[in-house]
């Protein structure tokens, strides 16, 4: 008896994958409603050429075709808004009720259906991915998967082999750490004794704009400086900023900043790409491949070395790289009435080789095993570096609601966290400053949630 | 007593005209009362989302804007921005008593134009501009100084919490000058030059005239151009916004954040829509207060009638 209620019991709850799949006709009509950003309103429907590598992307309706040739029964309607304000625009198109995929919509939980069952249900398909966008939000004790990438792009650093060469510098391997960075940084801010040019050690990633905040995560990753400690809600969540090891983290940040370009340290027209021109030792970002066919378009791949970030020396990831990722993430809406449909989309987009070949020819790094196959083909050697940060990249790794960054519970904390990093870049506060005033304004926040 | 109710005929005489006021009407109820209505409920609830779940709060969400330190910096940030702002009058004035001193003749009309063409660029263009304009480290401005100290000046204009509300104070009174140079220049126009003559017939000098005719006769010019400026100075957000880099958060050690930046933060970046709006408000009720305290001590509505 007990063994027939266990076996009816299974049965029950394998009974909705069950009638899930079963729900996916081949012969049903359906409209499925695409609404968001990502790199489907950079290529746009017809695709476009990049000015400074001369390469061509293709549009979206490329990709649309592929996924017609396998469901000719499943219409996909896109509608893509800018990139201003692309919060609210999404939030009033879902409200509105006719979104099935919010492109690049994980960062808006709320809108989101949690896909931790669908790829339960699909473990295939989930050893496939490199990363998921893993969110905290409900009880924010546990992490839940609010979207997939279809591109993942870890930062990575770029060296610059004559200067480094100028300097007699060796170039480091892929086990480095901050520490030697910032030392190797040092001996490469001056006159350039060769050129006679001035040089930089570093070039700090995107000071003229609110993701300056993915310099402090990098080092906050690699100390394990973890200062947020999970509740299930936010009131019950505490940030903790008198470690020895945040402090540390800003007093490298202030050393790294002295080694950078004043226009870099004042955050104004910062040059991210590669170039020519190029007169600065090390850099980090993000768009690997972006950059790896901007620097062959205008004929000095040779001129630079791709490698990892330093690694990461305490906590859970030790020995694992420090990154960030930027990613274009698909995520289904909680009101959308096709949601097995607009999973079956999802993964033809992330795993499907067709939608792969395509992410990579808009000149993002497809999040899965093939990607990285045709991303090897495409960069040879220089493959490497991203390639190595996500084969290592802690398990359940999220950029935006962690231990040691949140973007979306707590308010303040993250946009405090960016006026004083930029204050600290530019030198006009000193780090125990820095956190004071990130702390003060925090604590403001979390007492009003409490 | 009068009876106010319209009888058929009455309505029935003045249909054409109540069709003409009626798109006003609705549209004035629909796009902007309504959504300010919705605005102060809004400021009452918890709200992640609009629409998806609304928690009434009473008045927490102001409650936490004034526990806020931020938010009384924004306020006060946008005050002071406003007051320096304030600078675009006596510039102006100072443009049109020169341009009013040559004469009317074409050169006036040259100057009067050139003047007045920032007010015509797209304001996005100059923003851009000024920030290299303004940089520390090899800026136009900079650059300029370096000539008369004979040594390298490097001031962080939009970077150092010392300098950078003048610089967006630069930008302010450079966009806004000529403007203000128009309304100062009509007025100085319609001075009767009766007084002045009668001034030098009794002696007066230059700066006798300035200061016991001209400045008097403006003083609604000036409060007009004070109310507006104040108006548009508490409004401030698209040039500190991309001057400082498309940065809600006000660079500069946050010396740059107004009230609507902090808003903007709070309503696009990480959303919390009862909070944005109850900042809002808050901004309208200063706004008015300021406006009313403004119109009666410089008198300007009575000036007026």
């Amino acid at each position: 008896m007990k063994k027939l209620l266990v076996v009816l019991l299974a049965l029950t709850m394998m009974l909705p994958a069950f009638v899930s799949a079963q729900t996916l006709d081949p012969n049903e009509k359906v409209t499925l409603n695409l609404f968001g950003t990502a790199n489907f309103v950079d290529v746009g429907p017809d695709g476009m050429m990049d000015l400074l590598s001369g390469v061509e992307m293709p549009g979206y309706n490329e990709l649309i075709a592929e996924w017609n040739k396998l469901h000719p029964n499943v219409e996909i309607v896109v509608k893509t808004c800018p990139w201003d304000s692309w919060i609210t625009s999404i939030q009033t198109a879902v409200l509105g009720g006719d979104v099935d995929i919010i492109l690049h919509g994980a960062t808006l939980t709320e809108l989101c259906e949690p896909l931790d069952p669908y790829l339960q249900r699909d473990p295939e398909y989930a050893a496939k991915l490199f990363a998921t966008e893993n969110k905290r939000f409900g009880d924010l004790s546990k992490t839940m998967v609010a979207g997939i990438q279809y591109v993942i792009e870890p930062s990575i650093a770029y060296l610059d082999n004559e200067i480094f060469e100028h300097y007699g510098v060796e170039i480091p391997d892929a086990s480095w750490t901050w520490d030697e960075l910032i030392e190797i940084a040092r001996k490469c801010t001056g006159t350039d004794p060769v050129t006679g040019k001035q040089t930089y050690g570093v070039q700090l990633c995107y000071t003229d704009t609110q993701n300056i905040f993915q310099n402090y995560y990098k080092l906050a990753m690699a100390y394990n400086v973890a200062p947020i400690t999970y509740g299930k809600t936010p009131a019950e969540s505490t940030i903790d900023f008198s470690s020895e090891k945040m402090l540390d983290v800003f007093k490298k940040l202030q050393a790294l900043s002295e080694c950078c370009a004043p226009n870099v340290r004042e955050g104004a027209y910062v040059v991210h790409d590669l170039t020519p021109e190029n007169d600065t030792a090390i850099r980090w970002r993000t768009l690997a491949y972006d950059q790896y066919r901007k620097i062959k378009a205008a004929g000095i791949e040779d001129r630079f070395t791709f490698i990892p970030l330093p690694v990461i020396e305490e906590g859970p990831a030790k020995g694992a790289h420090s990154t960030y990722f930027g990613s274009y993430n698909m995520a289904i809406s909680n009101n959308s009435k096709n949601k097995d449909w607009a999973w079956e989309f999802i993964k033809f987009v992330t795993t499907e080789p067709v939608a792969v070949e395509w992410t990579l020819a808009t000149g993002g790094i497809p999040n899965c095993e093939y990607g990285m196959e045709l991303l090897k083909e495409a960069m040879g050697d220089k493959a490497q570096a991203p390639i190595t940060v996500l084969e290592t990249l802690p398990e359940g790794f999220c950029n935006t609601t962690n231990e040691n960054y949140d973007n979306v519970n707590f308010g303040t904390f993250s946009t405090s966290l960016v006026t004083v990093l930029k204050d600290l870049v530019y030198g006009t506060t000193t780090p125990e400053e820095a956190i004071a005033a990130w702390k003060n304004a925090t604590d403001e926040y979390m007492a009003f949630l409490k | 007593m009068k009876n106010l109710r319209l009888t058929k005929r009455e309505l029935k005489q003045n249909v054409t005209a109540y069709s003409f006021i009626i798109v006003s009407i609705v549209t004035l109820l629909v796009l902007v009362y309504y959504p300010m209505i919705s605005t102060v409920r809004y400021s009452l609830n918890r709200i992640g989302i609009v629409g998806y779940g609304e928690e009434y709060i009473g008045l927490e969400n102001y409650k936490m804007l004034f526990s806020q330190s931020t938010f009384v910096r924004a306020i006060s940030n946008t005050l002071i921005l406003s007051i320096m702002g304030l600078l675009t009058i006596p510039v102006g004035f100072l443009f049109a008593v020169l341009i009013n001193s040559i004469g009317n003749s074409k050169l006036q009309g040259f100057f009067r134009v050139g003047y007045y063409l920032p007010n015509i660029i797209t304001g996005v263009s100059v923003y851009l501009i000024f920030r290299v304009v303004l940089m520390s480290d090899g800026g136009l401005l900079n650059n300029f100084l370096s000539l008369f100290v004979g040594r390298k000046v490097i001031i962080g204009w939009l970077a150092d919490p010392k300098f950078a509300r003048w610089g967006v104070t630069i930008v302010w009174v450079w966009m806004n000058a000529g403007y203000s140079m128009l309304i100062n220049l009509s007025s100085l126009q319609a001075i009767p030059l009766d007084i002045y003559d009668a001034a030098s017939i009794d002696g007066a000098n230059a700066l006798n005239k300035l200061i016991l005719i001209t400045i008097p006769n403006m003083k609604s010019c000036f409060s007009f151009l004070f109310i507006t400026g104040m108006i548009n100075g508490l409004a401030r957000f698209t040039d500190i916004f991309i001057i400082t880099g498309n940065d809600a958060y006000g660079g500069a050690g946050g010396t740059l954040q107004t009230i609507l930046m902090y808003i903007f933060q709070f309503s696009f970046e990480s959303p919390n829509y009862g909070v944005s709006s109850a900042g809002s408000m808050i901004l309208f009720v200063f706004v008015l207060l300021l406006t009313m305290v403004n119109v009666k001590l410089t008198g300007f509505l009575k000036d007026e009638v």
